[in-house]
């Protein structure tokens, strides 16, 4: 920052510039709300616009609000998150994607119930005659979902949107299933299995397709997920054994 | 409020009397030529200045030793403030503030308030503390939009210049103050020499150097000391710094910054009567 702009300030007290020039007007107003993390507060479409917008982190944001149906301490979400981002790194931690959903309104944090009476006040101490302000013993905080978390997780129904996914792309079920099957195997399977056993399917000549397409999109949908390999979840497991009947 | 009055009231060292300096950063170095002065061991006459003369034979060792106290925690004081506006809290600033000791009542209803606040927000922190603490030290010193009003810029040159520039008068004048006291701005600095950080740096060495001095029985050199300091106080932290505080208020949300606008600002309140006692004393005793 080395310049800034500056409105022509007018005033008859030749002192009084520096303050004239430190109201703020409406539009900064907004700024600082907005900063102040306040943008989506009161906002009912808040949660799901998040999930629009941190689309990558879907599975982290669910995560947390699926482990925090119950009250959990802020290190142990913490670590949760960790464990969820073990094979998918990102800059976005536990402490900043509890922030986003604690501002969409789905999280919440609470005091544990122990120690919820007692005052968060200065002490005063007295020393040597003198008296002195002591902090209060922080009290635990804990992470808990609310109710319009609670809503989302519960509208949020991954077998049918895997079913949707794959009808709206009927035209490759063919390789889809492939791709299920080889993640069902014991120990997963690996890219350039996939790539092998996908590539030159005449399926997938024209439009061009690779393996990494369906891979992805079966990882969007919750079917298969990596951890060192590309192994089949839970849902993609139901939806291959509902499609072999 | 007279100086004995600040002395029993402990607004002159309000707090950190008891505690070791916050873990020192130093923005300012000495010059070359400072540390070859000091090296050749000759000290340069000090012409008499305004703020008085301390006279070695009237004030009894007793009371030089408690100047020299009251100068020491000076120096402690302007340095954790210092810290404070220089960059982002860290876990180690947090364990210093916890250990501290925070009078209830100073005298000064500003500091009263702002210790009321921090030693509050100490009282309830919790895992994500230091990251919310970033999050509003860029709110308030670093800002989002190009609007000057945005934030509480902690430059001395953005409030004192009529276009709320950096690097104008004020940066030129104080960082001729450093060079006078054989101070020059450390390489790993990359700021204005008027960002708030390094006045207050400037004034807790003045503070330290003041104390040797009076421990070592050198008044004159003391006396030339607290005038440089008297100068730099009232010309250009008082000119700006009240002010700034005001923004900060303004900009934080936490009760950590917002505390500390409040403690700065009644901390220079106190300086200022501090210095205008000591001031009237000295006319009286000529």
């Amino acid at each position: 920052m080395s310049q800034m702009e500056n409105d022509e300030i007018e005033c008859g007290d030749p002192d009084c510039g520096a303050q004239a020039a430190w109201q703020p007007g409406p539009t900064l107003q907004e700024s600082i709300a907005q900063a102040a993390g306040h943008r989506d507060a009161g906002d009912p479409k808040a949660l799901e616009k998040l999930m629009q917008r941190m689309a990558t982190r879907r599975d982290s944001l669910l995560g947390i609000l699926d482990f925090c149906r119950e009250p959990h301490a802020v290190a142990e979400v913490d670590e949760h998150v960790a464990e969820l981002q073990s094979h998918n790194a990102s800059v976005y931690d536990g402490a900043a994607l509890c922030t986003m959903l604690q501002q969409a309104g789905a999280l919440e944090v609470e005091t544990d119930a122990d120690e919820e009476n007692e005052s968060d006040e200065p002490q005063i101490e007295v020393v040597n005659g003198v008296e002195y302000l002591r902090p209060a013993k922080p009290a635990q905080k804990l992470w808990r979902t609310t109710e319009i978390g609670l809503a989302y997780l519960d509208s949020f129904d991954p077998k049918a949107d895997l079913a949707r996914l794959l009808a709206d792309d009927a035209t490759y079920m063919d390789i889809y299933l492939r791709v299920l099957d080889m993640c069902a195997d014991n120990g997963g399977t690996t890219t350039p299995a996939l790539s092998a056993a996908i590539d030159k399917d005449p399926l997938v000549q024209s439009p061009r397709f690779f393996a990494q397409h369906f891979t992805e999109r079966l990882e969007k949908a919750g079917a298969v997920e990596w951890d060192g390999a590309w192994k089949i979840t839970d849902l993609g497991r139901s939806y291959l054994e509902d499609a072999s009947r | 409020m007279n100086r004995e009055e600040c002395t029993k009231n402990r607004v002159i060292n309000p707090n950190f009397d008891a505690t070791p300096k916050p873990e020192a950063v130093a923005q300012l170095t000495p010059t070359p030529e400072l540390i070859a002065s000091l090296a050749a061991a000759e000290k340069a006459p000090h012409a008499a200045r305004t703020l008085g003369d301390i006279d070695p034979e009237k004030m009894e060792a007793e009371e030089l030793a408690e100047l020299a106290g009251a100068c020491e925690s000076r120096a402690n004081m302007y340095a954790l403030l210092s810290r404070v506006y220089r960059v982002e809290a860290d876990q180690a600033l947090l364990d210093q503030l916890q250990a501290a000791n925070y009078a209830a009542n100073t005298g000064n209803k500003d500091v009263d308030e702002g210790y009321r606040l921090l030693v509050k927000w100490l009282g309830q922190t919790w895992e994500h503390s230091l990251l919310d603490l970033a999050k509003d030290y860029v709110r308030a010193f670093i800002g989002y939009t190009g609007d000057h009003a945005s934030a509480a810029y902690p430059f001395e040159s953005v409030y004192r210049s009529e276009k709320h520039l950096l690097m104008q008068e004020s940066r030129d004048e104080v960082l001729a103050c450093y060079r006078a006291a054989g101070l020059e701005k450390d390489e790993s600095w990359r700021e204005g020499e008027d960002h708030v950080a390094l006045e207050f740096e400037y004034m807790s060495t003045m503070a330290t150097r003041a104390a040797d001095a009076l421990r070592s029985a050198d008044t004159k050199l003391a006396q030339d000391l607290l005038n440089d300091q008297s100068h730099f106080l009232q010309d250009h932290l008082n000119a700006w710094v009240p002010n700034f505080t005001k923004d900060v208020e303004r900009c934080a949300t936490t009760k950590f910054y917002r505390g500390f606008a409040l403690i700065t600002r009644g901390y220079l309140e106190c300086e200022m009567e501090l210095f205008g006692d000591l001031a009237a004393q000295a006319e009286k005793a000529a």
